[in-house]
């Protein structure tokens, strides 16, 4: 064993060298990938905020939500009548759709979490049918079926309307919510989360309010999920109901699960994998002969393959690593820093 | 009138049957089973694949998808659920997700995603009781199954001594396994039971209107409706559950039109979690933390 000093040293030079590196990387990724490349990492972050906001509820709390792929939904269709029917700014819709995620995520959580956490898994299941029952409704009535068209988002005068200019968003936003997340974990609220997650009986017993604690962690992350709904509708400039499906909801369920449960760097690298994997999986594809009835028979069922390979993941981490990939990263560093010395 | 009321008696008898599978496993392996969906699908189009695919014979059918959909829920417990013992609940239900989704993947992948028509043992026929009131042959079969599923499960677990080690295990499995009950056969003894029984829900269902993917499933999903007003843990709850959500359906379709039929039971679900959480026949949570 060490001192206590010296290993703070180290410590402070590892999380140095990891920021830097990862400043690095931000820095990086505009300059070496092409625009269509550029646009799959932006919609991973989006779909990052997601994964962080999830963090908050399974990871930290160990509660269930089916609720993702509405909630988004929820953002989208905000958008969507915040944007073209009522033309109101980029800003004030993203601030409107923050603010009736967290109402709805109330709405939804508070007659759920007065019982016991499993009921907020049946809850969020039927708000999801619920939401995109009535997002299907009136987008028939508004304008059919193929759905909303959005306008180009603009802060001020600037329109942001390049991949550069959405990615350079993104990271901001995503950069700002890891830092809440993870000063949320280190705070009183991130203290008791995690005792409620682990022995309830002995977080009710230090005077923790169960379903008050609950609720709060639902509520702002039902927030944040709308938002990155929001940012999803005008980065793509269309929504539609048919991309609002219980598999979307899953699919970010899968992001933290393979990420690692709990830990907010393993959420984005999860939603990393879980967004780039099909985009890769057809490249890969496409490198097979293309006469080959394997190739033909793959590429025409990606959607499936997906939903096989996400389902199976979900499962697979569960059962052999609970702690995924972040888990899987920090025994690699550990055996680096055992080897070291 | 009558003929409405006594279709959403059958419809009901659905619910009843896909409700019994959700609290079976709720109740006896500890599981809330977001899959169910899924499974009821699986379940469907394999006894399509028996009957219609290949056109076997009645009694092979019968036979035959029984027994590949008792070894779909054994298979269930040994390879995924067996490996998450003494995991926190929510891994559980997260587990059940991920099953969902692959499944789904599965299916969609074997059978496509288009309605089909399943091969009928006898024509489906209109019988008219009396002045007016009439309901369909598939209707009534549906009736009489839930009928015999609630029966048989009644005496199954009041008198037969493989049923009351199955209350046992489920009541205390740690206290059961030492007295010598085998837990993990009780546990696939719960699925084999309550994937059939979403099967034959799933096989009525589809003989009533057409076998699809999509239909089914959100049929199953939407079984948690009456587990949930019997409480999720009472097998007798399940059935004032379904006569309700049956209710609701089928009066809201006809008041509101077609589309509520998706959302009836899921509105159902929200007043119940709203007035009365832990059911009309739950047992009180003693535990609230």
């Amino acid at each position: 064993m060490t001192t206590g000093s010296i290993d703070v040293a180290a410590d402070v030079r590892r999380r140095l060298l990891g920021r830097g590196a990862l400043l690095a990387l931000i820095c990086l990724l505009p300059v070496v990938l092409r625009d269509y490349q550029l646009s799959l990492v932006t919609t991973a972050l989006i779909a990052a905020l997601g994964a962080l906001a999830l963090t908050l509820v399974t990871g930290f709390v160990g509660l269930v939500t089916a609720g993702n792929s509405a909630l988004l939904a929820l953002g989208a269709y905000g958008a969507a009548i915040g944007a073209v029917q009522l033309e109101l700014p980029f800003l004030v819709v993203l601030a409107g759709s923050v603010l009736v995620g967290a109402v709805v995520g109330l709405l939804a959580g508070l007659p759920a979490l007065r019982v016991s956490g499993i009921y907020l898994a049946i809850a969020t299941l039927a708000m999801h049918f619920i939401l995109i029952f009535v997002f299907n409704e009136y987008q028939t009535r508004a304008v059919g079926s193929a759905g909303f068209f959005l306008p180009t988002a603009s802060i001020g005068g600037l329109t942001i309307d390049t991949a550069i200019k959405w990615y350079v968003v993104l990271v901001l936003v995503v950069l700002a919510t890891w830092r809440l997340v993870e000063n949320l974990k280190k705070s009183k609220f991130g203290r008791a989360w995690m005792l409620i997650r682990d022995t309830p009986l002995a977080a009710a017993s230090q005077g923790i309010s169960l379903p008050a604690y609950k609720l709060a962690a639902f509520v702002l992350s039902s927030a944040i999920i709308s938002m990155s709904g929001t940012f999803l509708a005008y980065f793509q400039q269309a929504v539609y109901i048919e991309s609002f499906t219980l598999e979307l909801a899953i699919q970010y369920i899968a992001m933290i699960i393979i990420g690692g449960m709990g830990s907010s760097g393993g959420a984005i690298a999860g939603a990393c994998f879980v967004v780039l994997l099909p985009p890769m999986l057809s490249r890969a594809i496409a490198l097979l002969p293309s006469d080959a009835v394997v190739a033909g028979f793959l590429q025409q069922n990606l959607g499936d393959f997906q939903l096989i390979i996400y389902g199976t993941l979900v499962v697979v981490f569960l059962i052999w690593r609970p702690d995924g990939l972040a888990g899987l990263g920090r025994r690699l560093a550990a055996l680096r820093v055992k080897g070291a010395r | 009138m009558l003929t409405l009321l006594l279709g959403a008696l059958t419809l009901s008898a659905i619910y009843a049957l896909v409700g019994f599978a959700w609290v079976l496993l709720r109740r006896t392996n500890g599981i809330l089973n977001l899959a169910t969906g899924a499974q009821l699908a699986l379940g469907a189009f394999i006894f399509n694949q028996f009957a219609t695919s290949w056109g076997l014979p009645w009694p092979v059918v019968v036979l035959g998808s029984l027994a590949t959909i008792a070894a779909i829920g054994a298979a269930t417990h040994w390879i995924v659920f067996r490996k998450l013992a003494g995991q926190p609940e929510f891994a559980l239900v997260v587990a059940t997700l991920g099953l969902a989704s692959a499944l789904k993947g599965v299916s969609s992948l074997t059978w496509g995603t288009e309605a089909r028509v399943m091969r009928e043992p006898v024509p489906s026929q209109v019988i008219t009781f009396g002045d007016g009131v009439s309901t369909t042959f598939y209707g009534l079969c549906g009736l009489g199954a839930a009928v015999l599923v609630f029966a048989a499960a009644h005496t199954f677990f009041r008198f037969s001594s493989v049923g009351i080690r199955m209350r046992a295990a489920a009541e205390n499995p740690v206290l059961a396994s030492q007295g010598g009950v085998a837990v993990d056969w009780v546990y696939v003894l719960g699925w084999a039971m309550a994937l059939t029984a979403a099967a034959v829900a799933g096989i009525m269902y589809a003989y009533q209107t057409a076998l699809s993917f999509h239909g089914v499933e959100a049929l199953g999903m939407r079984g948690l409706a009456p587990a949930l007003v019997g409480g999720l843990t009472s097998i007798r709850g399940v059935i004032p559950g379904a006569l309700l959500v049956g209710l609701a359906e089928t009066f809201g379709t006809k008041f509101f039109g077609g589309p509520v039929q998706d959302v009836a039971a899921w509105i159902v679900i929200l007043v119940v979690l709203l007035i009365r959480p832990q059911g009309l026949f739950g047992d009180k949570q003693v535990q609230r933390v």
